[in-house]
């Protein structure tokens, strides 16, 4: 090229100033883009021995570096006498553990010892002991110091027992505590070596059919490669269940969906499994023998071929053949070869004399021929296992930590509270969770035909905007000034960390109710709904504080 | 090589033209959505051809009030691509603005020589 070429690309460029600013903001926001919206694959096998858990697990209470596991006032304002330890614990090493009473000034009183057993489940333990005066906490401690095991010890708790003598605690029975195994996989279908990337496509479900062999579902196991670049939308995909008419060729719903889950491609991470799939809390009551859908939508997501979720399954209809991977375009859903990667999780529930004693319901000998039963809810998705049956809708707030359902048509909640020993007092307690929700009924019956509700006190509470209580007096004047607003999607909850500090008063019902049967009876039924005449704009209904006590008769 | 050109298409046209199918070749390659896409050609358009700043401003204003009027009426989905919307034309504002205040700056130095 001449000289003067150049002199003229020159000119040219000082000439027209506007084009190479143009220029150079395309060649700017390409690099830009290219950096934003590269693909970063995140794959199931690559997050797979707990690489990608954003949720660390909790720590050991005793280790190799701390030999001592205090619990702080675990005895004050407790009398002097006999009481029951009750705690969960578990060891990765044999250990022998030594329990003490203790007190600030450093006073130790050495009063049992326990064996752990190598355990990868966290184990019911109880011990008995005299509490002297002037003890306060209680002091777990490794007998061998700088032993290498990791011990967990958890829901440490005492009861003070009725017996007067060391001879009567050899006729104390061992506390009975309800225990659901939800870690039971109960249809599945494992082969994950075909990829489903048809969720790339906007307004797509993809999902899969199946047929139900329990009355519960727990949770669904999904292996998910997650496709995003650096700036991915923080809308939700919705991952819902529904019961299906399915003959092989078509797929047509029946009834409302029965449970739903929203998520983001960033607060997914949070139900991600230490072997790289992600377990999907979706609690919902099935019916034998009939179709269900599990299915995501992405229709409120904005995918393209950089930022979608890929399922991975098989691509043989075999594998599963009970159902199929469907797929929904434009309102129809149809099958596609293949089936998803899959794990239906149901629950085994803990069986004393063939009765179903609710999770985490308590039933102790206090001696002298009384019992206690107890009953609190442990604030976990778990809970949702001890309703014997829900209605549609019905979902754990992680927000709130209840169960809550929505309020239409015949929505109800309803235990089965069976104590095994015959009831001398029941007492059941519970707060509405929000005033601005509809108005909560609850109802007992010993025999499911006659139901008796429960009387209720209206009392003000001062609630902070997260809706943690702060205090409560007995007023009932205050109204309301909550908005009515239930928005109850668990996965926004659990991606929002509400720091307000405001602070407001409602009208909330207060449940306390004596129930005293008149004759010998070991179970009562509750069904837990809200009022039809209320005509508040709520549309859920919950409690908080949920406490079922009841004094036994142990013969 | 500039001579061999015709007359009529101009060189400044021919470049113009290419800078407009790359920033559409650029919305294909990462399949922007196409209220993206028209912005990014507004953005690009508004180098090359300035139009006043006081048309994007209102037009951002209006977005804003939307996002508002979407939001008490609980569509976040709308309200959320409103604001994004008027965000884009506050940047496109801000650039044009400070386009003509070059322009003036350039006009005063004249004047005063």
């Amino acid at each position: 090229m001449k000289n003067w070429d150049y002199k003229k690309i020159l000119d040219f460029i000082k000439q027209e100033k506007r084009i190479f600013s143009a220029l150079v903001f395309l060649l700017v926001a390409f690099a830009v883009n290219q950096a934003l919206y590269a693909n970063h694959k995140k794959t199931a096998d690559s997050c797979a021995n707990g690489k990608c858990l954003i949720i660390l697990p909790e720590k050991p209470q005793l280790t190799k570096d701390n030999n001592y596991y205090y619990v702080d006032d675990l005895f004050e304002n407790q009398p002097s006498g006999y009481y029951r330890l009750t705690f969960q614990g578990k060891s990765d090493q044999a250990e022998k553990i030594l329990l003490k009473l203790n007190t600030y000034t450093e006073k130790e009183e050495q009063i049992g010892e326990l064996s752990f057993a190598p355990s990868i489940k966290l184990q019911q333990q109880e011990a008995f002991f005299f509490l002297p005066e002037g003890f306060d906490s209680l002091l777990f401690q490794k007998e061998n110091f700088g032993s290498g095991g990791d011990v967990f010890i958890e829901e440490a708790g005492i009861t003070k027992l009725s017996i007067a003598s060391q001879e009567e605690l050899a006729t104390i029975k061992k506390t009975i505590i309800g225990e659901a195994d939800t870690d039971v996989v109960k249809i599945s279908q494992l082969d994950s070596n075909y990829s489903l990337p048809w969720l790339r496509e906007s307004k797509t479900a993809l999902g899969q059919v199946f047929q139900a062999t329990e009355n519960l579902i727990s949770a669904v196991a999904l292996k998910i490669d997650i496709n995003k670049n650096l700036n991915p939308s923080s809308r939700q995909y919705v991952l819902s269940l529904r019961e299906v008419n399915y003959d092989g060729e078509k797929v047509s719903f029946v009834g409302p969906v029965v449970t739903d889950l929203g998520f983001s491609t960033n607060s997914i991470e949070k139900y991600r499994e230490v072997d790289g799939t992600f377990l999907f809390p979706l609690y919902g009551m099935l019916e034998k023998g009939k179709y269900y859908l599990i299915s995501l939508d992405n229709s409120k997501v904005d995918v393209g071929s950089q930022n979608y979720l890929e399922f991975k399954g098989s691509r043989d209809d075999a594998s599963y053949s009970k159902g199929s991977a469907v797929m929904k375009r434009y309102k129809e859903f149809y099958p596609i070869d293949g089936d998803l990667y899959f794990k239906i999780y149901s629950a085994d529930f803990f069986l004393e004399n063939g009765v179903k004693i609710l999770n985490g319901a308590k039933i102790e000998d206090l001696g002298k021929g009384i019992g206690k039963y107890t009953y609190t809810p442990k604030g976990k998705l778990i809970d949702l296992l001890d309703l014997e049956t829900a209605s549609p809708g019905t979902k754990f707030s992680d927000n709130d930590k209840v169960i809550l359902a929505p309020a239409d048509k015949n929505a109800s909640l309803n235990y089965i509270v069976n104590t095994l020993y015959p009831i001398s007092k029941l007492n059941f307690s519970a707060t509405q969770l929000r005033a601005a929700w509809k108005n909560v009924r609850v109802s007992y019956s010993f025999d499911q035909n006659n139901w008796i509700d429960l009387p209720f006190l209206e009392k003000s509470e001062t609630v902070s905007s997260s809706g943690v209580n702060l205090a409560m007096d007995q007023q009932a004047t205050v109204t309301d000034q909550d908005s009515t607003d239930n928005s109850d999607n668990s996965d926004s909850a659990g991606d929002s960390s509400s720091s307000t500090k405001t602070t407001t008063q409602e009208t909330v019902q207060v449940f306390d109710a004596d129930i005293v049967p008149t004759k010998e009876l070991r179970t009562v039924y509750f069904k837990i709904t809200y009022d039809s005449d209320d005509m508040s704009k709520g549309k859920s209904f919950a409690l908080k504080n949920l406490k079922i006590t009841a004094d036994l008769k142990m013969k | 090589m500039f001579k061999k050109l015709p007359k009529k298409i101009s060189l400044r046209i021919c470049l113009e033209v290419v800078l407009i199918l790359f920033s559409l070749g650029m919305g294909i390659y990462f399949q922007w959505e196409i209220a993206n896409l028209i912005f990014f050609l507004g953005f690009v358009i508004s180098i090359l051809h300035p139009i006043p700043s006081r048309f994007s401003a209102i037009g951002a204003i209006v977005l804003l009030v939307a996002t508002a009027i979407l939001l008490v009426a609980k569509q976040s989905d709308w309200a959320e691509t409103s604001a994004i919307w008027a965000y884009y034309l506050m940047i496109f504002t801000a650039m044009l603005s400070f386009s003509e205040l070059h322009k003036g700056s350039d006009g005063a130095i004249i004047n005063e020589n």
